[in-house]
């Protein structure tokens, strides 16, 4: 099976070719296909056992691939144990080696691999600059706060200068204001480093904040794939469609196509949604609430069943012809104020918000 | 799950010398045991290839092997019931102990249990022997004129037994009163249960994988207790594991072997008793 | 009232418990011919007899000898048990783990009555036989306490080492060993007290010129030696008891000498 033409690209530094991975009880993923690309910030998001584990530690080399085949900078490594592989990995409760002190934890994947005493000591030294955390150098794990144990983790995979970075829910063990601070500092060191980085995460606010690529998984499928902007705007299946952010999920018969667009009629409004093959028949659709906004001269028409304030934004609960639709109106000058439940109001969006879903309905 | 070592040909390589020491110096001498058990004993060799069940039949049908059988059962009762006794306050009190108190004394336990049997049965030679404390200290009181013997008696085997053997029943019911969580007495209190009642029905059964685990094991400890029972039981009273060491000393291997597993038997059957009485499958869970 | 009850029950068990003990480690000091107590004064005349009788100083060697090397096949072989037992959750861990505890439980006396057999009929010379019998009865004490610290072990660690090119050996010498070992030296001290108190397996298994140090004891007592020096001999077995585990504590802390 060397058929891999990734060899002479050489832009992909992981690459799954129809990845199933099956434990006794369960199949954890099938048939997955995945692709990054050299030097990316990749994350993989979905909820709680979904499969992102079982992904990262397939690259790591933890598990094997019941089926299919792992390449890593073109390379097929299905197979080979973790050990032989270039990985670094930062784990979710940071596993560093509580016997061993800052430098010898950072210093250990070094020595693995041979490195003279002398080359060690800079290295070390470099890394620790580099995590501002000089000072702390001949400290024990547990004489770390939180944050700094992160740190410590981070220079001991990236130290090496391994292929790939790993990390598994980096933050999750840290609170809310350290965990904030980690994104942005993880995010500069991967950017400074080049090196191409998967995380694991279950917080979509971070995939989209840290990412330059998100691969949103469920049932052990990726769903999709693609820039953070690009999920975002334009989800494939309701599940990414509604695991990132909120939104209105439509259905109705398709009566016609305008250009690259169907006709969709929902409840006798005739709504046009981009992205969509088909031509007859029923269509799903999603439309993100704050793309809606209110205007009079629509032939689009709701009956106002609610009004939340929130501050920043208005909440509008909506009745369109029986079919519930949520809106989030930006409190600018521009919105009219006084909105009133029981009210018709005019709904109006650009073309492009309402998004064909690819899912079975 | 082998996540860990993906190698897992070297993991079978760790399991390998226990598995082969155990097999080799374990299991094949029992399976050699219960061969010779169905031999015919012999004058001049370990046994004669004759299989044949004289061995065990003789064991259940004579009448010196079934006195012996029966008292053997009952001191192993009688242990039993003084080792539940005395030991389920003692856990009880440890249970509730600090953290430390309890460690101080289950390692006030271990000592004992790691002193040789023979020390310990030899504490009470030297307390109850003819030349011992009682009789000498007695004598030279005044109490009685010439030196007792206070040994080989049932007394004092049941005695020397029971002490050998309480802190095992201490330790194992120690660590199954201290896992079990106060809020379920505490629950009980709530409901209208008084002290008394909420130990009945709530952490006397809660117990009872501490009890049935303490028991099995002092049924076993019980039954082969030799050196105990030859020290405190003289030859006047033997217990079955006394017979089968009898039997080595005159060379009867095969009826060596067979009163052995009567012995396994015996054992297997109380255990089976314990478990049936005590139930520890309602708190564990089956399976 | 229940609690005096309590307490009461709890005096006289440990009288019952430690009582022998500590009458043997008394009068084993005592300056006087037999038995009695108080005893007449303090000596150490009874350990000098020990030592001067050529079958105890030479059983009290080999029990030490034998304590010491058991201890040390038990706590390896019962190392790599728990290495397969905590990493495996199958028929053979199953197997693995219910038969290295069984001799645990096993009928001592009769384990030495089958080794015996087997000993006869394949002509072991008795140091070894002897040997292999006392690592059989102490693994499980020795597997246990490795076990323990094993299940323990976060295996997380092990993981991150390989990601850092450490192959499985190197991850467990350089990792999991460093980080279990209060584990594993309990296990050796277990397998060394009880392997030095061993009597009932061994009982068949000595022969001319090698008797261990409990049935030196035992044989002494049976033939009615002088009592006073089964004393000494008995006294010096508890001491030793008594300094291994104070030594144990010291290096591993009681928490992980009572948790089973
Ligand atoms: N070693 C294993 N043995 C059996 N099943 C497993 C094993 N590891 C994972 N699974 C199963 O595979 C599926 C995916 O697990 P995985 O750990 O990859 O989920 P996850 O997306 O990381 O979830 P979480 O966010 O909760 O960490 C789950 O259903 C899980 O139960
Ligand atoms: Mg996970």
């Amino acid at each position: 099976m060397k058929t891999d033409s990734t060899t002479s690209v050489g832009a992909s530094d992981v690459r799954f070719v129809s990845v199933e991975k099956s434990f006794e009880t369960a199949t954890a993923l099938h048939s997955l296909d995945l692709e990054i690309e050299r030097g990316t910030l990749f994350a993989l998001l979905g909820p709680s056992g979904c499969g992102k584990t079982t992904t990262l530690r397939l690259i790591a080399g933890f598990e094997q691939p019941t089926r299919g085949q792992v390449y890593i900078r073109g390379k097929d490594v299905t197979g080979i144990p973790a050990y032989k592989r270039s990985f670094g990995m930062v784990f979710q409760n940071f596993a560093l080696f509580p016997h061993l002190s800052v430098t010898e934890n950072v210093a250990f994947g070094l020595q693995m691999r041979g490195i003279g005493k002398d080359v060690i000591r800079q290295k070390v030294a470099a890394v620790l600059d580099l995590v501002a955390l000089g000072k702390f150098a001949d400290r024990y794990p547990r004489q770390l706060s939180g944050g700094q144990q992160q740190r410590v983790a981070l220079a001991r995979a990236v130290v090496f200068e391994p292929d790939v970075l790993l990390l598994d829910e980096p933050l999750s063990a840290l609170d809310k204001m350290l965990r904030e601070q980690m994104q942005v500092e993880i995010r500069q060191l991967q950017h400074r480093l080049g090196m191409t980085t998967v995380f694991v995460t279950h917080d979509q606010e971070e995939a989209l904040t840290m990412s330059d690529r998100v691969a949103v998984m469920n049932h052990g499928r990726i769903q999709q794939a693609g820039t953070p902007k690009d999920i975002y705007d334009r989800p494939r299946t309701e599940f990414v469609a509604t695991f990132l952010g909120a939104s209105n999920i439509l259905e109705g018969h398709v009566r016609g196509r305008e250009g690259d667009r169907a006709v969709v009629d929902v409840a006798g409004n005739l709504i046009q949604v981009s992205g969509t093959p088909v031509s007859k028949g029923k269509l799903r659709f999603a439309l993100r609430p704050e793309k809606i906004v209110l205007d009079p001269q629509s032939g689009i028409r709701a009956v106002v069943k609610d009004v939340i304030y929130r501050g920043a934004q208005t909440f509008l609960y909506l009745d369109m012809g029986g079919i519930a639709l949520n809106a989030v109106l930006q409190n600018t000058a521009a919105t009219p104020a006084d909105i009133e439940t029981g009210t018709s109001v005019g709904l109006s969006w650009e073309t492009a918000s309402a998004v064909a879903l690819e899912d079975p309905t | 799950m082998n996540r860990v070592l993906p190698a897992s040909s070297l993991l079978y390589a760790v399991a390998l010398p226990p598995l082969v020491i155990l097999g080799l110096f374990f299991v094949v001498p029992l399976c050699y045991l219960l061969f010779v058990s169905f031999m015919t004993n012999s004058g001049t060799s370990l046994f004669d290839l004759e299989p044949t069940l004289i061995n065990y039949a003789e064991i259940f049908t004579d009448s010196f092997y079934l006195l012996i059988i029966r008292r053997t059962l009952l001191s192993t009762a009688i242990v039993l019931a003084l080792c539940l006794l005395i030991g389920y306050p003692v856990a009880f009190y440890a249970a509730r102990l600090s953290a430390r108190g309890r460690m101080i004394m289950l390692m006030v336990m271990m000592v004992p249990l790691m002193v040789s049997n023979v020390v310990r049965a030899y504490g009470w030679v030297a307390i109850l022997g003819r030349r011992g404390l009682v009789s000498s200290t007695l004598t030279g009181v005044g109490l009685i004129e010439r030196p007792v013997q206070y040994l080989y008696s049932f007394e004092a085997v049941t005695l020397g037994l029971l002490t050998i053997l309480l802190p095992f029943m201490i330790v194992s019911l120690t660590n199954s009163l201290t896992t079990i969580d106060t809020r379920y007495t505490e629950a009980a209190y709530s409901l209208g249960a008084s002290p008394w009642r909420a130990f009945l029905r709530v952490t006397l059964p809660l117990s009872s994988p501490g009890i049935a685990s303490g028991l099995m094991l002092v049924t076993f400890l019980t039954l082969s207790a030799y050196v105990t029972i030859a020290l405190l039981g003289g030859p006047r009273y033997k217990l079955l594991v006394s017979l089968v060491f009898d039997s080595v000393t005159t060379f009867r291997w095969p009826r060596a072997a067979a009163l052995s597993f009567a012995l396994l038997i015996i054992a297997l059957i109380i255990a089976v008793i314990i478990q049936l009485v005590v139930r520890p499958n309602r708190v564990q869970g089956k399976g | 009232m229940g609690a005096v009850f309590l307490r009461l029950i709890v005096g006289i068990a440990l009288t019952l418990i430690m009582g022998p003990i500590l009458v043997v480690l008394i009068v084993s000091f005592s300056s006087g011919d037999a038995l009695v107590f108080p005893p007449p004064g303090f000596s150490l005349r009874w350990f000098v007899e020990f030592f001067g009788i050529a079958e105890m100083r030479n059983a009290f060697m080999l029990s030490i000898v034998l304590a010491l090397t058991s201890a040390c096949a038990s706590a390896l072989l019962g190392l790599l048990g728990a290495i397969y037992v905590s990493r495996n959750r199958n028929g053979l861990s199953t197997f693995l783990q219910m038969l290295i505890m069984a001799p645990l439980v096993f009928p001592a006396l009769i384990l030495g009555l089958a080794l015996l057999l087997l000993y006869k009929t394949v002509n072991m010379s008795v140091l070894p036989g002897l040997f292999i019998a006392h690592v059989v009865v102490c693994l499980p004490y020795a597997f246990r306490a490795v076990l323990t610290s094993l299940q323990s072990f976060d295996t997380t660690l092990e993981e991150a080492g390989q990601s850092l090119g450490a192959g499985p050996v190197r991850s467990f010498m350089l990792i999991t060993l460093p980080i279990i070992w209060p584990g594993v030296l309990s296990g050796w001290l277990f397998a060394f007290v009880v392997s030095f108190g061993e009597l009932n397996t061994a009982l068949f298994l000595t022969g001319p010129g090698i008797v261990t140090l409990p049935i030196e004891i035992f044989s002494y007592l049976q033939f009615q030696g002088n009592q006073l020096v089964v004393a000494a001999a008995s006294a010096l077995q508890v001491l030793i008891i008594l300094f291994v585990l104070v030594l144990a504590e010291r290096l591993v802390g009681a928490k992980q000498l009572v948790q089973r």
